[in-house]
């Protein structure tokens, strides 16, 4: 057993989220179900894995470090057909050796749990009316297998959720063998050892329904990446005056997005999970409020590309597609809850040495350099790999500090158009920035010599803009199998965005 | 000539007389009241009382203090950087400008200073010795009709950061930060000598601020500020009680003198659980500009700005129960004719005053405009706007209640220093007591 399988459980609560520098604290308290309800936006994306990712899969699954460990402490208690009685106390822990998971041929998943033999010391004892014998022997439990399909179930479950069907129970190729390991006053092979056997398939097949089952479905949802969480605007630690540490935007594992809508397993596509993405609302941030976001078009995605191929003709292992509508409300939020808000300090004599008519009054060398978000976000695809997100208007503002207090010594506004690749790193997708450009618009400069000046404000601007998108803007994804992604490539197609995802190769 | 056209002559030419005298006399000359009001002496030239015209008062670039007397004469003390003096200012409200006298000029002097009146009206200020890092106080001598200088504390570097308050019985209490043990001190004057000591250093313990209050050890070792700057003290019944700025944890604080000694509380900045790992810039700077003041109700109330949001706010500390409220004054979000608000840096030097109803003015800088905004309280709501042409510039500023509830405000206006002047008024600007809705 390894730990890879606990790490990715814990992976679960990250799922896919947003990570994106902030400035504002928001006050975002877990989610209640009031906002689930409120801001719920159903089948609006889907997470799909191909049947390729399956064949890959089939036989290198591995149990984490607990999970299916069936024991027994107990004593079988017979009344054998002379009358007398037979006990028999076991002590053993039963651990599973393997696990193998395929697409089954009826749709669903078929795990098939293999239990390695196991030798234990016991001691039968036999009651023949006032005469007791006891008798020590070795029992040889021999390998047993466990053969379960899940099958997606659909309804009102707020959970992904998964029926099991076991197909086939605890099953041995043999029965359990003996041996004395002192002489007997009985003979052993007189009793019913297809009876033994049989009862102590059934108790540990009682385990595999009250216990085992769960602990397949979650593991299977773990191991397979499915989005359990919600996304959810965490409070930021950022002030607009004052930057701090950012925070993030993530799923919460226990609110889930997701009401099982669409959610089948098919040997043909893979997994298909479509699912609904809900957005926290939280007040928001000061340096946006007054902000008035367009009305975005939010709509389910109604169908996703089959074949397992990428839009380039390449074998994806999992891939995402989501609501063009749904995706610009997400950056809505983001830019409403003070994200895009900036505010780095600056060197002011490094950045402006020609501050004009401004030296007598002594402003302190650190400075604020503060970008506020106008308007919304715009994303557009440029290629397979490549996007631009654009914000039309944005305004900046530069404080020096005088006695001790900050003042303004210059503000403008602009737009800032940045050009990103989407690369893959571990955990999920973050943008590199290749180019960004800025286009002052209009200015209200009041101490500053604007011309003079310009070449350096752009420069400013631009940079606070790499800073925000390289550093802050992560898309984390859950993981299949908690292996990372070796490549990755972008369509649009109408008003659905996919993204495909190759899983990087297991480290040997 | 008949006898009756002689009388009628003699009448006339008299008449005439009286006119014409009349006519040519000057107005008799002012002469001045029989006696002057404190620290004015009478100047016959122009017949009336005036204070000392010494200093021509340029570059005052910390915050000057103001006073009020029970006539409404209005009186400044303020820092002179040039000449590194301490100057004590009367308003003329005739001539419209304040007339200054140096009261203390050994070494580098004022650069701290905070003005208070006795219930006679004397004038009282305090002051920090930069040339000897000691904190001094001056006070006017009735006697000796001059202004005399002694020492407050001179334990270690101490003295910035001050502050003043000469309650009705005439006692003079200050609080003022130890540089030297980035901590807060409180000094309370007695008959020939000052009794310092140390109202809160930093080593919260649990008898003093209640745990969850408490800035921890590491957050302290990884700021290293220290705590006790921008400290302001009223005098609550007997209970001197100081508000301050904690650098390490970023929040604002209340200390509080009771019959066990300090108590601290913290009033905002500070929430222990939203506080990640130590850092050498708290997350929160909350309080570094703060004004108190006490209502007519006894509580009491602290302006303060929150730099992590740009904002002005209002703690209400209720006496009795001593909770806390916590309130928006000015959120710096601006409309415009078109497109979104624009947020604006407000908040910074806050100067409070709280008159007899409760009315709270809070006159507090637009860092946009580096003009004096007024806050008032309209109904529910709050309300800051500047006073038009008439609007002092900033950028420091004091504010005190006047008789007739009046509102005085004096600022400096340092922007002025760099563009066009070598002079820089303390300009003063009476607000009459707003009308109630």
């Amino acid at each position: 057993m390894r730990a890879r399988g606990i790490t990715a459980l814990l992976g679960v609560g990250l799922a896919m989220g947003l990570l994106m520098a902030g400035c504002e604290r928001v006050d975002v308290g877990p989610a209640s179900s009031s906002v689930y309800q409120e801001d719920a936006r159903p089948s609006t994306a889907v997470y799909g894995l191909s049947p390729a990712f399956f064949d890959s899969l089939a036989s290198t699954t591995t149990l984490p470090e607990g999970v299916g460990v069936l024991s027994w402490e107990d004593s079988i208690a017979e009344t054998l057909a002379d009358g007398s009685l037979l006990q028999l106390p076991i002590q053993a822990t039963f651990e599973p050796s393997g696990l193998s998971l395929s697409l089954g041929a009826e749709g669903g998943l078929r795990l098939e749990v293999s239990y390695r033999s196991s030798l234990l010391r016991s001691r039968v004892l036999l009651k023949r009316g006032s005469e007791t014998s006891i008798c020590p022997l070795d029992l040889d439990l021999k390998e047993r297998r466990l053969e379960l399909v899940l099958m997606p179930s659909s309804g009102l479950s707020r959970q992904p959720g998964w029926q099991t069907e076991v197909v086939e129970g605890l099953t041995s190729t043999e029965p359990v063998s003996y041996s004395e390991t002192e002489p007997c006053s009985f003979a052993l092979e007189s009793l019913d050892w297809a009876l033994i056997s049989q009862r102590i398939d059934d108790k540990l097949q009682a385990q595999v329904s009250e216990s085992f089952a769960g602990e397949l479905r979650a593991l299977v949802t773990t191991e397979l990446g499915i989005p359990l969480g919600g996304l959810a605007m965490v409070p930021l630690e950022t002030g607009f005056f004052a930057p701090r540490q950012t925070l993030l935007a993530s799923w919460l594992s226990e609110q889930p997005p997701w009401v099982g809508a669409g959610f089948e397993v098919t040997q043909n596509q893979g997994l298909r999970a479509a699912f609904d993405l809900w957005l926290a609302s939280g007040e928001a941030a000061g340096c946006a409020q007054g902000l008035s976001l367009p009305e975005r078009d939010v709509r389910p995605v109604a169908s996703v590309p089959g074949g397992g191929k990428a839009p380039s003709g390449w074998d994806y292992d999992a891939a995402y597609w989501v609501d063009d509508g749904m995706l610009h409300e997400i950056f809505d939020r983001l830019v409403l809850h003070g994200f895009l808000c900036q505010d780095q300090e600056i060197r002011l004599s490094d950045v402006l040495p020609e501050l004009v008519g401004l030296r007598e009054l002594e402003l302190e060398a650190e400075g604020r350099l503060r970008l506020q978000p106008l308007s919304s976000m715009e994303l557009t695809l440029l290629g397979p790999r490549s996007v631009e997100l654009r914000i039309p208007s944005l305004r900046g503002q530069l404080y020096g500090v005088l006695y001790g207090a900050q003042v303004l010594v210059a503000s403008w506004e602009g737009e800032l158009r940045i050009e990103a690749d989407v690369v893959v790193s571990v955990g999920g997708l973050r943008l590199s920035v290749t180019q960004s450009d800025v286009t002052l618009v209009s200015s209200e400069r009041e101490l500053l010599n604007w011309l003079e000046l310009e070449t350096s404000l752009e420069t400013i601007v631009a940079g606070s803009g790499e800073i925000f998108l390289e550093r802050g803007l992560t898309l984390a994804l859950p993981v299949p199998l908690g292996r990372g992604f070796s490549e990755v490539e972008m369509s649009r197609e109408e008003s659905v965005w996919g993204v495909y995802l190759k899983l990087a190769e297991r480290e040997p | 000539m008949r006898r009756l056209d002689l009388i009628t002559l003699f009448l006339f030419l008299n008449l005439f007389s009286i006119l014409v005298f009349a006519c040519d006399d000057e107005a008799p000359a002012p002469v001045c009241p029989e006696s002057c009001p404190l620290l004015e002496t009478c100047e016959p030239s122009v017949g009336r009382c005036l204070a000392a015209d010494e200093v021509e008062v340029a570059w005052v670039d910390q915050r000057p203090s103001i006073a009020v007397d029970e006539e409404g004469r209005a009186f400044v003390s303020a820092y002179v950087s040039r000449t590194e003096d301490l100057v004590f200012g009367v308003y003329d409200a005739v001539e419209q400008r304040f007339r200054y006298q140096t009261v203390a000029s050994h070494g580098d002097v004022g650069s701290y200073n905070a003005l208070a009146l006795y219930p006679d009206g004397r004038p009282g200020i305090l002051y920090y010795d930069a040339s000897r890092s000691r904190l001094m106080y001056t006070w006017y001598d009735l006697e000796r009709e001059s202004w005399r200088q002694e020492v407050v504390d001179d334990t270690a570097s101490v003295g910035v950061d001050l502050d003043l308050y000469i309650d009705k019985e005439g006692r003079e209490h200050a609080s003022y930060r130890d540089i030297t043990g980035l901590a807060l001190r409180y000094a309370q004057r007695h008959p020939g000598f000052w009794q310092p000591e140390f109202v809160d250093t930093g080593s919260d313990v649990v008898r003093q601020i209640p745990e969850a209050e408490q800035c921890p050890a590491a957050q302290r070792d990884a700021a290293q500020r220290g705590v006790g700057y921008q400290s302001h003290i009223v005098v609550q019944g007997s209970t001197p009680v100081i508000s301050y700025y904690d650098a390490d944890c970023g929040a604002l604080r209340l200390a509080r003198r009771g019959a066990e000694g300090w108590t601290v509380r913290v009033l905002a900045g500070w929430e222990a659980e939203l506080e990640g790992l130590p850092r050498s810039r708290p997350r929160t700077e909350v309080g570094r500009f703060n004004d108190l003041a006490i209502d007519p109700l006894g509580n009491l109330m602290v302006a303060f700005h929150d730099a992590t949001q740009g904002e002005l706010k209002l703690a209400r500390v209720e006496s009795g129960t001593g909770v806390v409220v916590v309130e928006l004054i000015d959120d710096g979000l601006r409309t415009r004719d078109e497109g979104p608000s624009l947020k604006k840096l407000v908040g910074q030097m806050p100067a409070l005053v709280v008159d007899g109803e409760g009315t709270v003015v809070v006159a507090h800088l637009d860092a946009d405009t580096r003009k004096l905004l007024f806050a008032t309280r309209e109904n529910e709501s709050w309300r800051s706007e500047t006073l038009g042409s008439e609007a002092p510039e900033g950028f420091f500023c004091d504010a005190v209640l006047g008789p007739d509830e009046a509102r005085y405000v004096v600022s400096v206006n340092v922007v002025r220093l760099a563009n066009d002047a070598d002079v820089v008024p303390i300009e003063l600007v009476v607000l009459s007591k707003p009308s109630r809705p």
